[in-house]
């Protein structure tokens, strides 16, 4: 073996005659780019590219995928239907009233006194059983819907809307913007949630309102530091120079690469935060610093129970609590959903296999 | 050469390194000097190609000649017409960049249809209904399928990606495309395509290519000419052929003796490098890498050995750091108390692979001199005496880069007054 | 009887659109003290047969196939059991040791837990082994090192102490998976110094999983070139070099660009390695390889002795020992009619400076010498 001796030198080794015939020529098309029309015709006897869909429509197409998902936006839609319908809404102004819907899925008037037995356990009359005023529960129950969901709702969008534009600006601007902002949302941060919420409600007096400001002003901090934490992210994404890099303008980056992508975390956390303000609220409720003892909201409900649990009347606070668990549960199922259909990333079982395996390395970590 | 197509001089990109609210607040920082002082010139229709470490600088060179960074000093001209004179619209049509990590550089939330059409709505190269049929067309030109267009990134392979990319880049019709390590997250097979497509590219749109990479065996096949970088500077630059064949700076020699060569009886020698390239934020005085250089000059009063001086002066430096903590472990513990002066001063002989004795008595003698006060505990003291005495070119005067056969190369080595003997090959 | 004897691995995973077989019936075996390579691109499944050697899969099920350390057939040993001999008698050494380390702890530390782990020693035993343990993956002043946290370690060092970790209780395999992945290249050269000498007293087998063909050629005794999940060549370093024998092989050899060869193009293999549930019938080669016949689409090769044509796994131990030089194609079975129409070629050392030109022309026969051996294969 002469050719095998020890050398020195580089490239003495070389394959050849491994071309593939199946490469593409690349000789046929010399004219590109510069003939558009021609590229036209070939597209169109080639296929033509599919039409770029819309990114909702491809969000939409992941989302549907999900069952579990599907089944909390079901509930949700389900009780927000209930509690739309539940009892007319009307509105009182002037002097005038105005019927904002009239139907009424309620059997009783949920504010009605005495409309059967006090205290009654479930009956065909009475599904839910009847509080210790002897008002429906089941009607009760279904307009209740509207405090709790509307306040998680309002609460929630409005907390967005002071948010948001807060941690965009301190994350955009930085400097000393971002410092005073982001100083004051760690002073609040310093709070436990429910205790300023209730010295909110305590300053301010009870309240719907009161109840959704309460919320507001508790509520705002963690999508401000979200999406401040996101902008500065994302604004160091090689895909934002790379824009930049082919001349794109401010506006069109902002608009088409960092909102797109900075938004979908505080799309699911604002999702995730409906069930937590839901919560709040009706924890606000019940220490009696909601609205007033004898509105239907749930979390007044559950706390007018708390008397008539000691006698043993479990239908008073196990219907509300059914209502506040299963819209909680049916909103974080929507949060999970929606945080995958976010993300294009997640769409395949490779990526996802892709994921788990770069774990691995932990796992030997803690065998060892 | 031809009228430079790109051209950059004195250019400098420095970055300070604050985090924090306080660290700003009282100016606190370190300056890190990523790009002093470069000289590039790039003509059109060629391919040069940057090759480094990383950490040395390349990206932000790169980045710096197409305008995405702002340099701290110095001029870059695109055909003999300074960057900020450009319109950002003509630049951009003109300089096109791709990025060192495909999947990073696409939007995750855009199919692929988006992306390549972003250049063409940005620019207005094509009208509104027209862009589909460009895009596929584009795809087709770097051989991906367009109707996979309404994927996302993610869902294509490496090389893929970087097609997607290339596209984008060629949508907007440049005459430059700086490639940043555009092949280096790739396997073996797709690699070479790339390296084909680029070529191919090349060849249909008289493409000029700023390649910028670590792996040398990858931009010697792709670059007509290759600069060197190391620590901000660039060290050599010359045609590809005579960057590998003549004695160069050692710094490329080095480069080039490390890549493992696919050929099992290959014996070729392979320079190791000592230590860790040092800090750009302070990085060495005189020839920047005189504190790796295995063939660094010795001082002529002496008569020393390069591998001798290399020791001494690592010792030297190591001295010169401080932290003396490791001279502990040198004394020897095997318990032969009345030797100890002498038994420290071999384990420091043999921690940094002095010989003993030295070639020359001279510098023998001053050696040991030095490396009783540092046994004697007096280490500032001796890193002084032995930087008086044996002091290197390298260390005090910065080298130019200076015309050497077909290249030009920074080093003192091929300094006219030095010529002869030093221009040995580190190898042999 | 060797090291280590893997039979038949066969790795499936489980993922939402179906079963994929990551490793494919792959069998080889490794003797006390060689270093041995396995070759192959992203997703071939060499870093998966690494893992399941010892039980360190993580979603991925071993659904048939023995691994035989010492006689001991590690898949079927406790996990207690498995434990003793992970680290103790075979380590891996992971890619990608920014990752592997634990940023909380201190180096030392991390290597003295590796002691730790297996023997019952001293704390101060611990540290100065970790130490000197340090010192023989090349980590100058290791005492003051000893505690440094792995971010104030460069990614070259990070590495080294990976290999120190690994070596903590002197094992008689080490799995060094893409060792030189992502470092530069003087970085690699020491960390490459450092594998040749670990390998050189020639007590400790290495396994080399490396994409980088001038990496092995550099390290290996042999070299396993597996594609899709299987081996389609092995043997001697030197043979599979200079006489490869499967497609896939002088594919990747001759895509990969040498310093000096003056070629104006690479050459490459089109297309993509099958990762996913559907695979190509036959050869999983086949769509990609340029000398693909009728047959490579309907039977799958079996590894062969490329100089008799004889299947080597057929369950018997292999009498000629594992330096055969196998290849999983039909042209070895004399089953393909064209043959395979390429040629390595020597560019003779006494011609000095003509590389350029010989290159460029393949009639000049006084500076190129065909491989005398290869050629009777070429019809």
């Amino acid at each position: 073996m002469t050719d095998r001796e020890p050398t020195a030198r580089r490239g003495r080794l070389r394959v050849e005659g491994f071309e593939s015939s199946t490469e593409r020529s690349l000789e046929d098309d010399t004219a590109w780019p510069r003939s558009v029309e021609r590229d036209r015709e070939q597209s169109r006897t080639e296929g033509s590219v599919g039409r770029s869909r819309s990114r909702w429509r491809d969000i939409w197409r992941r989302f549907r995928s999900d069952r579990t998902a599907l089944l909390g936006a079901a509930i949700v839609a389900i009780l927000t239907v209930l509690a739309v319908f539940a009892w007319p809404l009307e509105v009182t102004t002037l002097g005038y009233r105005i019927t904002l819907q009239p139907f009424a899925l309620a059997p009783y008037d949920p504010g009605e006194l005495y409309v059967g037995p006090t205290n009654a356990g479930p009956s065909l009359a009475h599904p839910f059983g009847t509080d210790w005023a002897g008002r429906d529960q089941f009607s009760r129950v279904l307009a209740g819907g509207r405090y709790s969901l509307s306040i998680g709702a309002l609460a929630v969008a409005l907390a967005l809307c002071v948010g948001v534009p807060l941690g965009a600006i301190a994350g955009y601007v930085g400097g000393w913007v971002d410092e005073a902002i982001m100083r004051v949302v760690d002073i609040l941060f310093a709070f436990p949630f429910l205790v300023l919420a209730i010295a909110i409600v305590a300053v301010l007096g009870q309240g719907y309102w009161n109840v959704v400001a309460a919320l507001v002003i508790t509520g705002w901090l963690s999508y401000a530091r979200l999406i401040r934490g996101e902008i500065l992210s994302v604004r160091e994404a090689e895909y934002v120079t790379a824009a930049k890099a082919l001349g794109a303008s401010d506006r069109r980056i902002v608009a088409r690469h960092v909102v797109p992508n900075a938004v979908a975390p505080v799309i699911v956390q604002a999702t995730l935060n409906v069930g937590t303000v839901v919560l709040a609220a009706a924890a606000l409720g019940f220490l009696g610093l909601g609205l007033s003892p004898d509105s239907a909201e749930w979390g007044t409900m559950l706390a007018d129970g708390r008397s008539s649990l000691l006698q043993g009347h479990w239908h008073i606070t196990v219907f509300p609590g059914l209502a506040l668990f299963a819209f909680v549960l049916a909103i974080n199922l929507v949060g999970d959903g929606l945080n995958d259909a976010l993300e294009p990333r997640l769409e395949d079982g490779e990526s996802r296999t892709a994921h788990r395996g770069s774990r691995t390395h932990d796992v030997e970590r803690r065998d060892r | 050469m031809t009228d430079p197509l790109l051209q950059a001089s004195d250019l400098s990109a420095h970055y300070t390194t604050t985090d924090g609210f306080l660290e700003r607040l009282l100016g606190i920082g370190d300056t890190v000097r990523a790009v002093d002082g470069v000289d590039l010139e790039l003509s059109a229709g060629e391919t040069l190609g940057l090759v480094g470490e990383s950490g040395c600088g390349k990206t932000t060179l790169a980045q710096t000649l197409v305008g995405l960074r702002e340099p701290t000093s110095g001029s870059v001209t695109y055909r003999d017409k300074p960057l900020a004179a450009w319109s950002r619209a003509a630049l951009r049509t003109n300089v096109q960049y791709l990025f060192q990590d495909p999947l990073a550089s696409l939007n995750p939330q855009q199919p692929v249809t988006d992306i390549v059409s972003e250049p063409l709505a940005i620019h207005d190269i094509v009208p509104a209904d027209r862009r589909d049929d460009r895009v596929a067309t584009l795809l087709e030109r770097v051989g991906l399928d367009p109707l996979t267009a309404n994927r996302y990134p993610h869902a294509f392979s490496g090389g893929q990606r970087q097609r997607i990319a290339l596209a984008r880049a060629l949508a907007v019709e440049p005459e430059l495309l700086v490639c940043d390590e555009p092949v280096s997250a790739l396997d073996a097979s797709e690699q070479a395509r790339i390296c084909n497509l680029l070529a191919d590219l090349q060849d249909e749109f008289g493409l000029s290519y700023l390649v910028v990479s670590h792996d040398l065996s990858v931009v010697e096949h792709v670059a007509d000419r290759i600069a060197v970088m190391y620590l901000g500077e660039i060290v050599d630059i010359g045609p590809s052929d005579a960057l590998f064949e003549d004695a160069a700076h050692p710094y490329t020699e080095a480069l080039l003796s490390a890549i493992p060569e696919p050929d099992p009886c290959w014996t070729g020698e392979r320079i190791v490098l000592e230590g860790d390239v040092p800090s750009p934020i302070d990085p060495p005085a005189g020839c920047r890498f005189h504190t790796r250089c295995p063939v660094v000059i010795p001082p002529d009063e002496f008569d020393l050995e390069p591998a001798a001086f290399r020791s001494m002066l690592t010792l030297r430096k190591r001295l010169e750091v401080g932290e003396d903590d490791w001279l502990e472990s040198l004394v020897p513990r095997d318990g032969r108390h009345g030797d100890t002066a002498t038994g420290t001063t071999e384990a420091i002989r043999d921690r940094f692979d002095i010989p003993s004795p030295l070639a020359d008595p001279e510098a023998e003698a001053i050696l040991e001199r030095a490396l009783e006060a540092i046994v004697a505990g007096n280490v500032g003291g001796a890193s002084e005496q032995l930087g008086a005495a044996f002091e290197t070119p390298c260390e005090t005067i910065e080298p130019e880069l200076q015309a050497e056969g077909d290249h030009r190369v920074a080093c003192h080595r091929f300094d006219d007054d030095r010529a002869g003997d030093r221009r040995s090959r580190p190898s042999e | 009887m060797a090291l280590l004897e893997v039979e038949n691995l066969t790795i499936q995973f489980y993922t939402d659109d179906g079963v994929v077989r990551a490793v494919d019936g792959v069998s080889y075996e490794i003797e006390a003290g060689e270093t041995v390579g396995l070759v192959g691109e992203s997703g071939a499944g060499k870093s998966v047969a690494s893992r399941a050697l010892l039980g360190l899969l993580e979603d991925g099920e071993v659904v048939a196939g023995e691994v035989r350390f010492d006689g001991r057939n590690l898949l079927e040993l406790s996990s207690a059991r498995l434990r003793e001999i992970r680290g103790n008698e075979i380590a891996i050494a992971f890619q990608d040791a920014d990752a592997a380390l634990n940023p909380a702890y201190t180096v030392g530390e991390q290597i003295a837990e590796a002691i730790r782990a297996h023997e019952t020693v001293t704390d101060t035993a611990a540290r100065e082994r970790s130490i000197a343990l340090l010192e023989r993956v090349g980590i100058p002043e290791p005492a003051s090192r000893y505690t440094d946290y792995p971010h104030q370690f460069s990614s070259g060092m990070c590495q080294r102490a990976i290999i120190a970790i690994a070596l903590a209780c002197d094992p008689d395999l080490l799995i060094v998976d893409e060792p030189t992945r992502g470092l530069d290249v003087t970085v690699q050269a020491q960390l490459l110094e450092l594998l040749e000498d670990l390998s050189a007293d020639g007590e400790m087998a290495i396994q080399l999983v490396s994409h980088d063909l001038g990496v092995v050629a550099d390290q290996c005794e042999r070299v396993l070139v597996i594609y899709a999940g299987k081996i389609v060549e092995r043997g001697p370093v030197e043979d599979l070099f200079y006489e490869p024998k499967h497609p896939y092989t002088a594919g990747l050899l001759a895509s990969i660009p040498r310093i000096g060869d003056g070629r104006d193009r690479l050459a490459s293999i089109p297309g993509r390695m099958p990762t996913r549930v559907q695979r190509p019938t036959g050869c999983q080669f086949h769509p990609r390889c340029p000398y693909a016949e009728a047959v490579c689409a309907r039977r799958d090769p079996e590894l062969v002795d490329t100089a008799t044509g004889t299947p080597v796994d057929d369950g018997e131990p292999d009498r000629e020992g594992p330096t055969t030089h196998a290849a999983a194609c039909h042209e070895h079975t004399g089953d393909l009619e064209e043959g395979l129409d390429y040629e390595v070629r020597i560019v003779d050392s006494t011609d000095d400076d003509g590389c350029g030109e010989s290159a460029s022309d393949p009639g000049d026969d006084s500076a190129a010498v065909d491989n005398p051996s290869h050629e009777g294969e070429l019809r």
